[in-house]
């Protein structure tokens, strides 16, 4: 990647924030690559990482967020900016991840003492319970006691040896929301909301639509109405002039006030013409930018 | 370094690198001589600056070099007695943590 293409690539991702960070922003990794000199630049784009990754960082830099994480040997880490990482790093991820283990695993070997202590006790109950009621109800607690015991080693065997293949010990996601769940949850929640939201969202979108077309209805008139102007002022000119003979004093005055109009016509036609070209663009970055918020946000979690 | 550095150190650092230019100095620079002592990535700098900038610690102002304008950051007094206060703060715990590891034998 070049260096036009990063700023460009940048550029567009910073879409969303004010025009004022934006500029910021850009000015500094402008500055930065002409002092990096052109042949630092495939270095410097290796460090900095991806456009993505530079734009998620300024955009939580300006919503003060940077303090959730941590600046490591690896420069700032935060599981919101992790990607795919280079060898090295991923080295070092394993390595750390490693460590993690071995820690649950410790703490996983003390459960288990624990609950096998705990199926111990069960069985030593279990047993009072069939010495004392043996000639009445026979074996029911003393099966329980058993249980208790088998329950004991199981819970040994699990926690004793399984934190070394166990994976999910080094992660550090929530365990048991799957995807499978989720999206099972986001059509469940849509079937529910879907008589609400249709509605809505239709009224939104034709809202919109409506306060477009009277937007475009509204710069439409202004430019018809200047135009107007100025073929009135023309024909009042041509006026002028038949009447010149006849009338001549009459006729100049005609044409005089003509020439006026014309010109104050022309002009408000240029400026309608000049607004509306400012204007609509502005405005539909606006609506496209409605339009793509909800996708970013969803993005960005 | 194996011991992560928090955004107060890194503030610190940021602030200490530019005080030590009366005239200010530029991103790429600053970016150089902080990772020099830290080892931050280079897109960690910018939100850095700009917070700092926001605070008031620091301030801009444009320069023209080489045909172009080039941004040069400057330490305010608010920054400077921020930086007076980072310094207290740092020789302290350093201390602290030097005597545990030396055994109180450093004073």
């Amino acid at each position: 990647m070049s260096r036009e293409v990063f700023m460009e690539r940048l550029e567009s991702l910073l879409a969303e924030i004010t025009v004022e960070e934006r500029a910021e922003a850009l000015q500094y990794y402008a500055d930065y690559f002409a002092d990096a000199g052109p042949e630092n630049e495939a270095k410097v784009i290796g460090e900095l990482g991806s456009p993505e990754r530079v734009a998620a960082m300024i955009k939580a830099g300006l919503k003060g967020s940077m303090e959730d994480g941590a600046f490591t040997e690896h420069g700032y880490r935060d599981e919101r900016f992790e990607e795919k990482a280079s060898p090295a790093m991923q080295k070092q991820k394993e390595e750390s991840q490693k460590k993690a283990q071995n820690r649950y695993s410790y703490q996983g070997q003390e459960t288990a003492g624990y609950q096998g202590a705990s199926g111990y006790t069960g069985a030593d109950g279990g047993q009072k319970g069939t010495a004392g009621d043996a000639s009445r109800t026979g074996n029911p607690y003393g099966n329980h006691g058993y249980e208790n015991n088998t329950y004991g080693n199981y819970g040994n065997a699990a926690y004793g040896n399984s934190p070394y293949d166990n994976p999910s010990y080094g992660k550090k996601d929530p365990p048991w929301t799957s995807r499978g769940l989720k999206i099972l949850l986001v059509v469940l929640i849509l079937l529910v909301a879907a008589p609400v939201v249709l509605p809505i969202a239709g009224a939104c979108i034709l809202g919109i639509l409506g306060l477009v077309c009277a937007a475009f209805g509204l710069f439409l008139g202004l430019v018809i109405t200047a135009g107007a102007v100025a073929v009135a002022g023309f024909s009042i000119v041509c006026v002028g002039i038949t009447k010149l003979i006849a009338i001549p004093a009459m006729a100049l005055l005609t044409i005089g006030i003509g020439i006026l109009i014309f010109v104050i016509g022309l002009v408000a036609t240029a400026a309608a013409i000049r607004l509306c070209t400012m204007i609509c663009p502005a405005m539909f970055r606006f609506l496209v930018g409605i339009c793509r918020k909800p996708f970013q946000r969803k993005a960005r979690v | 370094m194996i011991f992560n550095t928090g955004a107060a150190l890194l503030d610190a650092v940021v602030l200490a690198v530019v005080s030590q230019e009366a005239e200010g100095t530029y991103g790429y620079r600053i970016t150089q001589d902080v990772r020099k002592a830290i080892d931050v990535s280079e897109s960690t700098l910018y939100p850095v600056l700009r917070r700092l900038q926001k605070d008031e610690c620091l301030e801009v102002y444009d320069r023209q070099f080489d045909g172009r304008n080039r941004r040069y950051y400057k330490v305010t007094e608010k920054g400077m007695a921020q930086l007076n206060l980072y310094h207290m703060e740092w020789k302290n715990y350093s201390k602290k943590i030097s005597e545990i590891f030396e055994g109180g034998v450093t004073a």
